[in-house]
């Protein structure tokens, strides 16, 4: 049986300009997660982006549970449960934080509304704050409370695959290890997990795997328990 | 700097003045001898392009659109019109009638609409060219209603401008001269105010810019183009008559911008001559002929987003190389900021009881702090504590509803943000507020420029682009590639901020606000989404700068980082204080730990 998320020789430039990705190719598999990590620039905010279709390929192809997905719309992807948590929370501020939950459902549109209340229940237990705010507008949360809506709206869609770009962005050290813990019950749940993440330690230390980017391409790649005690981590990883 | 270096630094800066004025010249002679293009053509062009100058310094630049400049071009013409007709009064001083009515009304329109949001902004000009229009055409004992005037004679000046080709002449010299104002006004300190204005108003504040201000007397000057404009178009054409001002020619003239490329003013050069060339080459189509132009239109717009000369430019900087400034690396800049504070032994920055709510959620409650000079103050808490909206109340961009903030003796609490950044604290933001219409050395530079009053002194001084502003830019922007080199970002410099990656954009975000030079910076947030050795750099560019003398207030969720740099940390929680004191206690913290380390 194939993987469930591969990626083969990627390649991505924005416009006509140089790549800023290229011979990206990596394979994630149920029950696993992979860290991505790299320094600022390295290009993993565009490998997230042009996985979940933002971005168009310029090489290369990405099969999602068997198919080639490289030219479907974003749209189809997230339908097929490809789910993204950009960088930089992107909530719909105009509406409330019940609101962006039930949008964040938008591809089970067919299910029942209890359903849907269910799993926005689940998310309100993990993160109490969320309830006690449902009915306020999203764009009047602080930041952290933003970025928890913005991987609680993620949940919402009962993702296949989930890809998080910094999660613990802008977030109180406790709410950090909630955030942490989550993505970890995803994968143990049994779906694959794509972490962008700059604090290596924790990511690390989470993951099942994880690849390194330096300027656009893989430089190092291997399971997290090695990473973590690879010597020439911190050099590599930092760019230096 | 000797005469040769000026002039030929002159000729650098505004190669694109002369470069679109000369290939202009060139394109549009032979067409005028081949009789594709009608001296009419060129010389209500010309007239045109006067309007249009005005309209894309106030959109192109400040992110406004007026749809009341055809009202302003109205009162321009009609100024000259019915002062000659009523009174015998020649059409020069016709014209500077109407600029004088022209002040008036705007600064009135403008006290008025610039509060408003952008789209309401719209509409409430649009009320008044719709108004203005209604005027012209009912009120005949004055403008002779739908009747309109005529028998304007044309100006003497020096001799008398009775053919084409002369008042073409003296069209086109206005034009020329107007078009140098405003390019030297859109390429100095206040053409980077208003592009600021443009993408942020709220961050343009806090780097020490008057909005309001700059705003309204950029609007008043605009409208003085349209005024101006539409003075010579009823002394070009010897008559007035409603339907000249009517809302087809305000689309006429939106389209000039937005066809000609809004934002870089030579555009309207472009607009207009092709606008005005229409009727020409559509006009064996007769009713046909708008549908032809619609759907023409359509297709550049769809196709040149940015209009003729916006994808001129692209392809111009698609093809320039990019600058690389490897190994260009300026000697550090950091100022001593001890010596500029008051030697006083008082605290610098001294919160007392504040208090804010939002609508029933009281965010801050009863906060009380303070920071002493040079000073390195944390500021933790769990997300939602009030920590951003603290940080708003300091910098001005809220104001408390209750309790004092004290800078020395100065309260700052009824100030607005730019005053606030004028007496010396700057911020960056938690979510980075970068002008997405600079590029990343322009962003900096609006902090090293401290701003703008937005003052019409000011805005004369940068259009005439006086010896002192261009030296003042050049030391600005020599500068600024210094504290990119701080940061190592110097490769950045040229590039757009959409270009630059999020973690990094905070940064740049630092070194605005740090050009400025303050002397208390309120950091929200900088080093999140940095990895560790990114915030080793920029945890040793802030002891630099506290070793300097300047003080901070840090808001951080990574503990470690706070807890090594800080001197003291103030913890608050839902509203309130529930700690402050030295790292160390702070750790030990019963209160905090339950509240927020975990």
């Amino acid at each position: 049986m194939q993987v469930f998320l591969q990626v083969d020789n990627l390649e991505v430039s924005y416009g006509t300009g140089a790549a800023v990705i290229r011979n990206i190719s990596f394979a994630v598999d149920r029950n696993e997660m992979l860290a991505v990590l790299g320094a600022n620039g390295a290009g993993k905010s565009t490998l997230l982006r042009a996985i979940s279709g933002i971005l168009p390929l310029k090489a290369g192809r990405i099969l999602l549970d068997g198919a080639d997905v490289s030219r479907w719309s974003p749209n189809k992807r997230v339908e097929l449960g490809l789910i993204h948590v950009p960088e930089g929370r992107q909530m719909l501020g105009g509406l409330t934080v019940a609101e962006n939950l039930l949008l964040g459902a938008y591809t089970r549109r067919r299910e029942r509304r209890s359903a849907l209340e269910e799993t926005a229940d689940e998310i309100y237990q993990l993160f109490p704050i969320l309830k006690e705010r449902r009915q306020q507008l999203a764009g009047s949360l602080s930041g952290g409370q933003q970025q928890m809506l913005a991987l609680g709206r993620a949940l919402m869609a009962k993702p296949r695959v989930l890809m998080c770009d910094e999660p613990s962005l802008g977030v109180a050290p406790k709410i950090t290890d909630e955030i942490f813990a989550v993505i970890g019950a995803m994968r143990d749940r049994g779906i694959p997990v794509l972490l962008v993440e700059q604090n290596a330690k924790k990511a690390l230390a989470l993951a099942d795997r994880g690849i390194i980017i330096k300027r656009g391409e893989i430089i190092l790649a291997g399971p997290a328990s090695e990473l973590r005690v690879n010597r020439n981590l911190s050099a590599s990883y930092l760019g230096v | 700097m000797t005469l040769s270096q000026a002039v030929a630094y002159l000729a650098r800066r505004n190669a694109r003045f002369f470069f679109a004025l000369l290939a202009y010249a060139f394109a549009i002679t032979p067409l005028y001898f081949l009789r594709v293009v009608h001296s009419d053509v060129i010389v209500t062009s010309a007239i045109f392009f006067v309007v249009v100058l005005g309209l894309d310094l106030l959109y192109g630049c400040a992110g406004m659109l007026s749809f009341g400049h055809i009202g302003f071009f109205a009162v321009g013409a009609y100024s000259v019109a019915v002062l000659f007709t009523r009174f015998a009064i020649s059409p020069l001083l016709g014209a500077l009638a109407g600029t004088l009515i022209t002040i008036a009304l705007s600064y009135a329109l403008g006290r008025v609409c610039l509060r408003l949001a952008p789209s309401y902004f719209m509409l409430g000009t649009l009320a008044f060219g719709i108004m203005t229009h209604s005027a012209i055409t009912v009120w005949y004992s004055v403008t002779g209603g739908d009747g309109g005037l005529g028998g304007i004679p044309r100006p003497i000046i020096g001799c008398s401008l009775d053919t084409d080709l002369t008042f073409g002449a003296f069209a086109a010299a206005c034009a020329i001269v107007l078009f140098w104002l405003t390019y030297s006004l859109s390429r100095s300190r206040i053409g980077r105010a208003l592009r600021a204005i443009r993408g942020d108003a709220v961050a343009a504040s806090c780097l020490g810019i008057h909005v309001d201000r700059l705003k309204t007397n950029t609007f008043v000057i605009s409208a003085c183009y349209a005024s101006f404009g539409g003075s010579l178009f009823a002394m070009y054409n010897g008559a007035v008559h409603p339907d000249s001002f009517s809302l087809g020619t305000l689309l006429d003239l939106l389209l000039m911008m937005f066809f000609g490329g809004e934002g870089t003013l030579w555009g309207g050069l472009l607009g207009t001559t092709i606008i005005r060339q229409l009727p020409d080459i559509f006009g064996g189509l007769h009713g046909g002929q708008v549908l032809f132009e619609g759907i023409f239109f359509c297709l550049v717009i769809f196709v040149l987003p940015r209009g003729i000369a916006g994808a001129v430019e692209d392809a111009v900087k698609r093809l320039a190389s990019p600058r690389t400034k490897a190994g260009v690396r300026a000697a550090s800049n950091i100022p001593p900021i001890a010596a500029r504070l008051q030697p006083e032994q008082a605290p610098l920055l001294q919160v007392e009881n504040v208090a804010r709510n939002f609508g029933g959620v009281r965010a801050i409650d009863g906060v009380s702090f303070a920071i002493h000079r040079g000073q390195i103050k944390g500021l933790i808490g769990p997300n939602g504590a009030g920590k951003s909206t603290l940080l708003n109340l300091i910098s001005g961009v809220l104001a408390p509803d209750d309790g004092c903030i004290l800078l020395y003796a100065t309260e700052l609490s009824r100030l607005r943000p730019d005053q606030i950044a004028k007496l010396g604290i700057q911020r960056t933001f938690q979510h980075e507020r970068l002008f997405p219409h600079l590029s990343i050395e322009e962003n900096i530079m609006v902090g090293e420029e401290h701003g703008a009053d937005g003052s019409l002194s000011e805005l004369l001084e940068c259009a005439l682009g006086s010896r002192r502003t261009l030296t003042a830019e050049r030391a600005a922007r020599a500068k600024t590639q210094a504290w990119l080199c701080d940061l190592q970002l110097e490769a950045y410099a040229g590039a757009t901020t959409e270009s630059v990656p999020q973690g990094l954009r905070k940064l740049v975000e630092l070194a605005r606000a740090c050009a400025a030079q303050p002397f208390l910076l309120l950091l929200d947030e900088s080093v999140a989404g940095l990895n560790d050795v990114e915030k080793q750099a920029v945890k040793g560019f802030i002891k630099k700068l506290h070793a300097a003398g300047l003080a901070f207030l840090i808001i951080e969720h990574d503990i470690d980082f706070v807890m090594e740099l800080c001197e003291e940390i103030c913890v608050i929680s839902f509203g309130r204080t529930i700690a402050d004191g030295p790292p160390a206690d702070i750790r030990k913290n019963d209160a905090v730990i339950a509240a927020y380390l975990g």
